[in-house]
């Protein structure tokens, strides 16, 4: 198994979940399930594919032994061991300012709720057991109703689930649980591209250049910090939305994907975005960027790799 | 259409107002593209480029905000250009070039490193806070302890509070069995674009009347009259008060009537600010026929 692998898998996995949540809200918005159930039928979704997921595991270590696990890239010794002062440098500032991030998420009075309503419309789900029947704004039951796009979007019924499972106060799960996944969903990503943009060719320090491109993002990160729309200022402020998870976790990931040229597994992003934005009758950010990158991949690939050794 | 362009053009100002992080990848674009003769992944520098332009540009920007819909404001088409990584692409191709052009130069290699920290931190906002966090704690905090008191109190029933602002805001984070007559959606128009629901006319009056109080402490208030250009709230005969030509005529609000459009939305719990002048406080305990608790800084009327 390469080493990517291990991230991608993470980012599947998430991805499976969300499809999971999509595919169970849909059915209790649809056939009018209250929320316990919903909660039932998720529940044993994910119950089922992570019985599936170890099987699956299982079934490879039995049938490839153990060089599935190591695989020909398996990590050694002189691979552990830093380049240089440099590549250790800058993995400790990434990690000093990784650290500082999720102390600050965790402080958890950073959270910007203009034009959000997630804790409510979680709190409602939990307290009247049903989804969408009341206006999360004041508890009442809705006179106009909602739009039915809004319906099928299913980040509150999950991190609903999830505080109902795990017993965390809504605004816990939501502010400071889920920010925190994000997070290191966001880094696992951009880990992922670095390996893309920076491919170990032999020629030059491949490993110092990705600690350097990490030590970046999550500066760039706090520098970010500053305004709503700004990739920092979504990951440390608005972690829990799905415009966050799509611009930090989706994005990088697909970027990182197109670049390995991945592109049946770069699909997954474009339904998970649509089970968490809100992209009303346009097709999202996923769809465009794959799109383009397919096509600018495909032009590229005329070119000839000799001209562009990395591309 | 004239509309969305001026918008995309104030957006990108807006957009570039508070920091300059947007400037900075046009920078890093331009040393990737110009900078050095190697041309690493042409595909996302292309179109990382062709994006970032059609951002900045007024017509392009305003075709993208049509794509995303209105739902959103002109800083999420930036969403389809991938800035950080690319920035950060570039950062870290200049900075081991640069360490590779001067090894064994500690001194100047370190120099540049923390001229490179230095650039980048002077492209964030410097400290300045778009939002002020410590207030909203602070608010958050205490609105927290009122409500927590009054689950106390309404112990397995459903309260439906009618309060000020700043309780009203946070009351269904805190717990989400309670009941509000209108939601934080009034004073957040952002929030308007998940539910059908309006308002009525009584309800917006119930808000704008809590408001007054707040800010005045007066139990009766004012408001424009329909068809002189106000805000048409009130639906009783109008008394008109300041009719003199070139004033609007207005109307003018009574805390009982306010009352007793509340409690026909269901209210069973009504808080006014402790800026609230001993008439109101008189008045208020008089038409609900109970005393007022102090809550906080907050007069708490339970309705028997």
């Amino acid at each position: 198994m390469k080493k990517e692998w291990v991230g991608d898998l993470l980012i599947i996995g998430e991805i499976v979940i969300i499809g999971m949540a999509g595919a169970a809200h849909l059915a209790a918005v649809s056939l009018e399930w209250n929320f316990g159930r919903f909660n039932l039928v998720f529940g044993g979704l994910v119950f089922f594919g992570l019985a599936a997921s170890a099987g699956a595991l299982l079934y490879a270590r039995l049938r490839l032994g153990k060089t599935f696990f190591r695989g020909k890239d398996r990590i050694s010794v002189r691979e552990r061991r830093f380049e240089g002062w440099a590549e250790g440098g800058l993995w400790a500032i990434f990690s000093l300012i990784v650290l500082s991030q999720i102390i600050f998420i965790c402080m958890g009075d950073s959270n910007y709720r203009r034009g959000d309503m997630t804790v409510e419309t979680v709190g409602s789900f939990l307290t009247t057991d049903t989804l969408y029947q009341v206006n999360p704004m004041t508890g009442l039951p809705y006179t106009g109703g909602i739009p039915n796009r809004l319906k099928i979007l299913c980040l509150p019924s999950l991190y609903a689930s999830l505080s109902n499972m795990t017993e965390m106060s809504c605004a816990v799960v939501v502010w400071k649980v889920v920010p925190m996944i994000t997070l290191v969903s966001s880094y696992t990503a951009f880990a992922l591209l670095s390996v893309s943009l920076f491919p170990d060719t032999g020629k030059g320090a491949c490993r110092e250049k990705r600690a350097g491109f990490m030590a970046a993002v999550s500066l760039l990160m706090w520098v970010g910090a500053y305004q709503p729309g700004m990739d920092g200022f979504q990951l440390l402020c608005c972690g829990w939305t799905g415009i966050t998870i799509r611009n930090l976790v989706l994005l990088p990931w697909l970027a990182s994907l197109c670049i390995r040229r991945k592109w049946l597994i770069a699909m997954l992003c474009i339904p998970a975005e649509a089970c968490i934005v809100w992209t009303l009758y346009g097709c999202g950010a996923c769809l465009p960027f794959l799109l383009c990158m397919g096509i600018l991949q495909g032009c590229n690939r005329r070119t000839g790799p000799a001209a562009h050794p990395w591309g | 259409m004239a509309e969305l362009i001026y918008n995309a053009w104030s957006g990108w100002k807006g957009y570039t107002d508070n920091g300059k992080l947007p400037v900075l990848l046009l920078a890093v674009l331009l040393f990737l593209w110009l900078g050095r003769k190697q041309k690493e992944h042409r595909a996302l520098l292309v179109y990382t480029s062709v994006m970032a332009a059609c951002c900045i540009l007024p017509v392009t920007g305003a075709g993208l905000m049509l794509y995303q819909t209105r739902f959103y404001n002109y800083e999420w088409i930036w969403s389809l250009v991938p800035a950080t990584a690319v920035t950060a692409f570039g950062l870290a191709v200049f900075w081991a070039e640069y360490r590779a052009g001067n090894a064994g130069q500690w001194r100047k290699v370190l120099t540049a490193a923390l001229l490179m920290v230095a650039v980048l931190l002077s492209c964030g906002s410097l400290g300045r806070q778009v939002w002020d966090r410590e207030s909203q704690k602070e608010e958050r905090e205490r609105a927290y302890r009122v409500v927590g008191q009054l689950s106390g109190i309404y112990a397995g029933e459903k309260p439906c509070l009618w309060a000020p602002r700043e309780i009203m805001e946070y009351a269904r984070e805190k717990d989400a069995g309670i009941l509000l007559p209108y939601g934080r959606n009034i004073w957040d128009g952002f929030l308007d674009a998940y539910a059908y629901d309006i308002y009525s006319e009584d309800t917006i009056l119930l808000e704008q009347w809590m408001a007054n109080v707040c800010l005045k402490g007066e139990a009766d208030m004012e408001v424009s009259l329909p068809g002189n250009g106000g805000t048409g709230v009130g639906q009783e005969e109008p008394r008109a008060v300041g009719t003199e030509e070139g004033n609007p005529a207005k109307d003018i609000v009574t805390l009982e009537e306010c009352v007793e459009k509340a409690l026909e939305q269901g209210v069973n719990c009504i808080m006014v600010a402790g800026e609230a002048s001993g008439e109101t406080l008189a008045r208020m305990e008089k038409v609900l026929g109970t005393g007022a608790k102090e809550l906080e800084g907050y007069y708490l009327f339970v309705v028997p």
